[in-house]
Parts: structure tokens; C-alpha cells; sequence
């Protein structure tokens, strides 16, 4: 998601958006196939929910598709279109939170085996991801699980990018916390 | 204890565990596109909460929130209000009904926005005007999932300040740049030119 000088790529972008613009489906479904899988995969990592996912990632293109004449091309169109579908996808999960209570979503399988199995401890884990703020899950799986950049986080979250990687560290900080005794670091590591 | 290395190591693994994506399902998310742009809304989070039983509270409890909210000068009779939407919802559409209700949040959302866009004073009126943009999302998302989002214009208008009001919300209260990059996305979309069209004349907080 490079924001600073046009590719090849780029550029061929910029034709299919302005083939999508004057009523094009063919570019609108080229543009589509291009960016769905990422799309699809941040809704997915955020709601663990097949159906939501796939509700959200339909919403995210809809809107952007209602809007793509007023995206002047500034910033790359992967990033204007993951700021659109980050946005649905925060703005969904606290509207489905609100509805359907989804605090209870997460399993509750009881852990087995040794405190300090990696097993029990990847569980406790993914529990303590499920369990953090949206804003700060977002960042983490978006960096840790996707492989975003904090340049690329900063630009899609609309936030400066030291907040992105402050978030990060937080997020980090919570999760090693989760742990317990077992997660707390050596001595001389603190 | 734990040390870093193993720490990270466990770290990377539960994220890529955590709600492992399946490959996307291109073509039924495409058909359902396809199918929501020829159709009015009806998404799995909305179908629920269609029904008159609840929209008629909600429309009277968004009424009553701006009523209370707004100032003086647009505080009205809430019964008269209620008895008006009671007779006009049984004689018209709901989208109407809930046009009429939204016009005090649009009002809200337009003082909001002005002041958001001539510059806070200070670190406090930052933090004030992201509370405000706050409770207005809250609104905004209530009413995007109402009849009053039916009219496609009106629709288009809640979304977009749907997500402005989320980066104002979002925004470091002390980032000029930041400030500026919503404000700019504001004027592309001609946010306030729209809102205002939307208000029937005497009733815009903005011009107060």
C-alpha cells in the first residue's frame, strides 16, 4: 500500500477505477477481485463470524463503490479502501456486540496440562486477544497476524503511526500480562 | 518466567491462529453485492430490528434525545411531537416519520462539524468535540439502521458521517494534520452543504 510515487500497477489501477466510474462492471469486479481477499481476511481475523465476515466485507465494498468518485487518488486505493472496510468492520462488531452480547462468542474450554505448556499458554493466548479492546486488536492482528506495516496501519486507522505502534506495544503489553506468573520476563529482560 | 524470544515465538503463533481466515468466498460475497445494490438494505444485523414494534420507540427515543440535547431554542412539545409522528406514521411511510425525527441530530451533527472545522480553541474543546463526535455516532448508527436510511440521499449522508464522525472521534486531540486531513475529507464530500440542505430553515444550531 505505497502512498508516495505511481507504479505501473498504480496507474493501471487508476484507468480501472476510472472505467469502474463511468458504469464499467468488468473494472468494478477487476477492482473487486484485486483487494476482497484482504478485505475478507481482516473481518474474518476480527469476528472469527463466517456470516459477519462476509456481511462486512460486502458492506465495506458497497461503500466504497457509492464513493469511488470522491476518492482523488491522494492516497493509494488499497489504503482508502481498507480505511473504508477497518471503519465497517469496527462500526459492525460494536453494533453486533450491542445486539447479539458477543462477549459470550469466545469458547470457554476449560485449559488442561501444565501452566506453563505452550499449548495451555496459547490458549489463555487467544482468549486474551478475543478479550482485548477493538482499537488495540485491530492494530495487533493487523500487524502480528496480517503482516501490516505501522506505516500501513497508521494510514488505513487514520491515526499518526507512533499511536499505531504505541497501540501495538500495549496490546502486546496486555497479552504478556494474560500470562500470568508464567508470562512475566526474565530477569534482566523486564 | 518467560523470556523474549519464547514469548514472541508463542505470540506469533496464537495471532496466527487467532480466528484463522478461510479463503473468501468471492463469488457469493459478490452476488451479495450485486443483490444489496438492486435491493433496499436488509443485512443480517438489520433484518431483526425492522419491525414497527421496535422502530416507533426508537423514533421516539431519538426524538426525545435530541429534545433534550438541543438547546432552547429548539426544544419542543415532546407529546405534541409523539402524537404527530403516532398520526403521520399511520398515515404515511416510516421513512418519513423518522426524516422528520432526524432532523435535530442532522442539526447537532451540523454545529459539530462547523466548529470541528473552524479549529477547537483548546486541548479541552478537542477532547469536548470527540465526546460529542461519540455520542453522535451512536445516533448515526441507530438511524443508518432505521427506515430513515431508505432514501438512498439520506443513506449516502449518514455513512458519510458515519465515518467522519468516527475519525473526528478517533483524532489525537492535539494533531493539527490530522484535524486537517477530516476537515479536507469533509469539504471533498460537501458534508455541511448537505446536512444543511437537509434542515428546514430556523432549525440549524450552527447558525446560532
Amino acid at each position: 500500500m505505497n502512498d508516495t510515487t505511481p507504479t505501473g500497477d498504480d496507474l493501471q489501477e487508476r484507468e480501472l477505477i476510472e472505467a469502474a466510474l463511468a458504469g464499467d462492471a468488468m473494472a468494478e469486479r477487476t477492482l473487486y477481485e484485486a483487494h476482497v481477499d484482504r478485505v475478507f481476511r481482516l473481518a474474518y481475523r476480527m469476528t472469527g463470524d463466517q456470516e459477519l465476515a462476509e456481511d462486512l466485507t460486502q458492506e465495506a465494498f458497497l461503500r466504497a463503490f457509492q464513493h469511488l468518485p470522491g476518492f482523488r487518488g491522494q492516497a493509494a486505493f488499497a489504503t482508502w479502501l481498507h480505511s473504508i472496510a477497518s471503519s465497517v468492520v469496527l462500526n459492525g462488531l460494536r453494533r453486533v456486540r450491542r445486539w447479539r452480547q458477543m462477549e459470550t462468542w469466545e469458547d470457554e474450554a476449560p485449559e488442561t496440562g501444565r501452566e506453563d505448556d505452550d499449548a495451555v499458554l496459547k490458549m489463555k493466548l487467544d482468549r486474551a486477544i478475543g478479550a482485548l479492546p477493538d482499537d488495540l486488536r485491530a492494530v495487533f492482528l493487523m500487524h502480528d497476524a496480517e503482516g501490516y506495516t505501522h506505516r500501513e496501519i497508521a494510514a488505513v486507522l487514520a491515526i499518526p503511526e507512533g499511536t499505531a505502534k504505541a497501540q501495538l506495544a500495549r496490546a502486546r503489553q496486555r497479552l504478556r500480562d494474560a500470562l500470568g506468573e508464567a508470562g512475566r520476563p526474565m530477569e534482566g529482560e523486564a | 518466567m518467560m523470556d523474549e524470544d519464547r514469548f514472541g515465538r508463542l505470540l506469533r503463533e496464537a495471532a496466527r491462529d487467532h480466528h484463522a481466515p478461510p479463503p473468501a468466498p468471492r463469488e457469493r460475497i459478490w452476488e451479495g453485492i450485486q443483490r444489496r445494490r438492486r435491493a433496499p438494505r436488509r443485512t443480517a444485523l438489520s433484518r431483526a430490528f425492522r419491525a414497527n414494534w421496535f422502530w416507533l420507540p426508537a423514533a421516539a427515543l431519538l426524538l426525545l434525545v435530541g429534545v433534550l440535547i438541543g438547546r432552547e431554542t429548539l426544544r419542543m412539545d415532546a407529546e405534541r411531537q409523539l402524537g404527530e409522528m403516532q398520526r403521520r406514521f399511520n398515515e404515511a411511510g416510516r421513512g418519513e416519520v423518522f426524516a422528520a425525527a432526524a432532523v435535530p441530530f442532522l442539526s447537532r451533527a451540523d454545529a459539530l462539524l462547523t466548529r470541528y472545522r473552524s479549529g477547537p480553541r483548546d486541548t479541552e474543546d478537542r477532547v469536548e468535540l470527540r465526546a460529542w463526535a461519540g455520542s453522535l455516532l451512536a445516533e448515526t448508527r441507530l438511524l443508518l439502521d432505521s427506515p430513515a436510511a431508505e432514501d438512498a440521499e439520506m443513506r449516502l449522508l449518514f455513512m458519510d458521517l458515519e465515518l467522519t464522525l468516527t475519525r473526528i472521534h478517533q483524532a489525537s486531540a492535539d494533531d493539527d494534520a490530522e484535524r486537517r486531513v477530516i476537515t479536507e475529507g469533509m469539504e471533498d464530500r460537501g458534508m455541511l452543504t448537505r446536512l444543511r440542505a437537509r434542515i428546514p430553515a430556523g432549525q440549524s444550531l450552527a447558525s446560532l
